[in-house]
């Protein structure tokens, strides 16, 4: 029977289908472990949590706008 | 029962207001009353938020526009302007044609997909489970879905670097990303469930008795397709063409981002006229963008009766 074979196929074609909506949001989430001197393009120059300790404020601050914060909270 | 009707009328209306009028009249002028209650808040908003502004863009897009003021005197500079240059006109036809390979890339990439889940997956449980799974990427903002599309498409993108890693190409495709066809990729993959949706609904709600017995009189399964699952999933795939229409022929962040500035669609006209404040010609690509819009509606409304078929 010809409905009997399109349950699998179509059923590989909805993962396919899955795979195509996820597949931008998967990209992102890989290179999002890049290492501080790659951008967002492939290759990963090096696997780092860098971006996601940038977010956090626990990098060190970028070398143009760097404000000493701490230090106008203790000198008077 | 006419004249009695009359004579009771004219007897209720000789002896006053209150204790001469029948129980079902009183019924249904309490009705209409309350009919008329509901529906005020409604017409209220759509008066004031929907018609008024509408009428206001349609007003405004006769408004001489000098170089950064716009006044209240009545002229067709702004609509002679857009319907004499070509740039203006080739975007117009730019939207209509990338509406319409969205809509029916969306269609055809959609509709198997509806099928599985809708009809071949009987598990309701299941069922619920695969359309999560299709919503689960809209739980981010837009703009990061289109933006996404970036790395994947581009010189040193994801599927660059795949079709290199496998052998099919040498040097990689600069035509992916920044081009029409980044547009219309970005487009179907964001606008692909709006239309799966609606689909899978129509189809869920076929009664599996119906294909069992076409199967039992001897109908394969092309016959079985067009002549019950299309017609009874007709209004499922005319619902998600409004959602897809509507939001496509107004779009224009995914055009900006992907195409690299190359595809102008009408809502890049309106962002970039309103940005350096030319109102009344933003007005004229608005109001020209709202009949085409309205004409696609309308065309489509035209195919099945919706209140019929819900």
């Amino acid at each position: 029977m010809e409905a009997r074979a399109l349950k699998p196929v179509l059923g590989v074609y909805c993962a396919v289908f899955i795979l195509f909506l996820y597949g931008p949001m998967i990209i992102l989430a890989i290179l999002s472990f890049q290492g501080p001197g790659g951008g967002p393009q492939f290759p990963i120059i090096e696997w780092s949590t860098y971006w996601y300790q940038h977010l956090l404020g626990m990098t060190p601050p970028g070398r143009i706008s760097r404000l000493p914060i701490g230090d106008s909270f203790c000198a008077r | 029962m006419e004249i009695v009707g009359e004579q009771i009328r004219g007897a209720a209306s000789a002896m006053g207001e209150d204790n001469g009028v029948s129980p079902a009249e009183r019924r249904g002028r309490q009705e209409r009353r309350t009919a008329l209650m509901l529906i005020s808040p409604g017409v209220l908003w759509m008066a004031l938020f929907m018609v008024l502004p509408m009428i206001m863009v349609v007003y405004v897009s006769f408004w001489t526009q000098t170089t950064f003021t716009v006044e209240p005197k009545l002229t067709t500079d702004s609509w002679v302007r857009f319907l004499t240059s070509s740039t203006y006109l080739a975007s117009t036809w730019t939207t209509v044609r990338i509406w319409g390979i969205v809509l029916l890339s969306t269609l055809l990439i959609g509709y198997p997909v509806a099928l599985f889940i809708g009809l071949m997956v009987r598990n309701q449980t299941l069922q619920t489970a695969l359309l999560v799974i299709c919503v689960i990427p809209f739980w981010t903002s837009f703009l990061i879905r289109v933006i996404a599309w970036r790395p994947m498409l581009g010189t040193e993108g994801a599927i660059n670097m795949i079709l290199m890693k496998l052998g099919i190409i040498d040097t990689p495709l600069t035509s992916l990303l920044f081009s029409e066809f980044a547009v219309l990729i970005g487009m179907t993959q964001i606008y692909c469930v709006f239309m799966v949706g609606p689909i899978t609904f129509m189809l869920s709600r076929i009664e599996p008795s119906i294909i069992e017995a076409a199967r039992d009189l001897g109908a394969g399964f092309g016959r079985i397709f067009f002549k019950i699952i299309l017609p009874l999933s007709l209004p499922g795939v005319i619902v998600g063409a409004i959602f897809v229409s509507v939001m496509v022929l107004g779009e224009f962040a995914t055009a900006a981002s992907l195409s690299g500035r190359k595809v102008n669609l009408l809502g890049n006209i309106i962002v970039s006229q309103v940005g350096s404040l030319k109102w009344a010609f933003a007005s004229v690509a608005g109001v020209i963008l709202t009949v085409i819009i309205a004409v696609v509606i309308t065309a489509l409304l035209r195919v099945v009766n919706l209140r019929k078929e819900m």
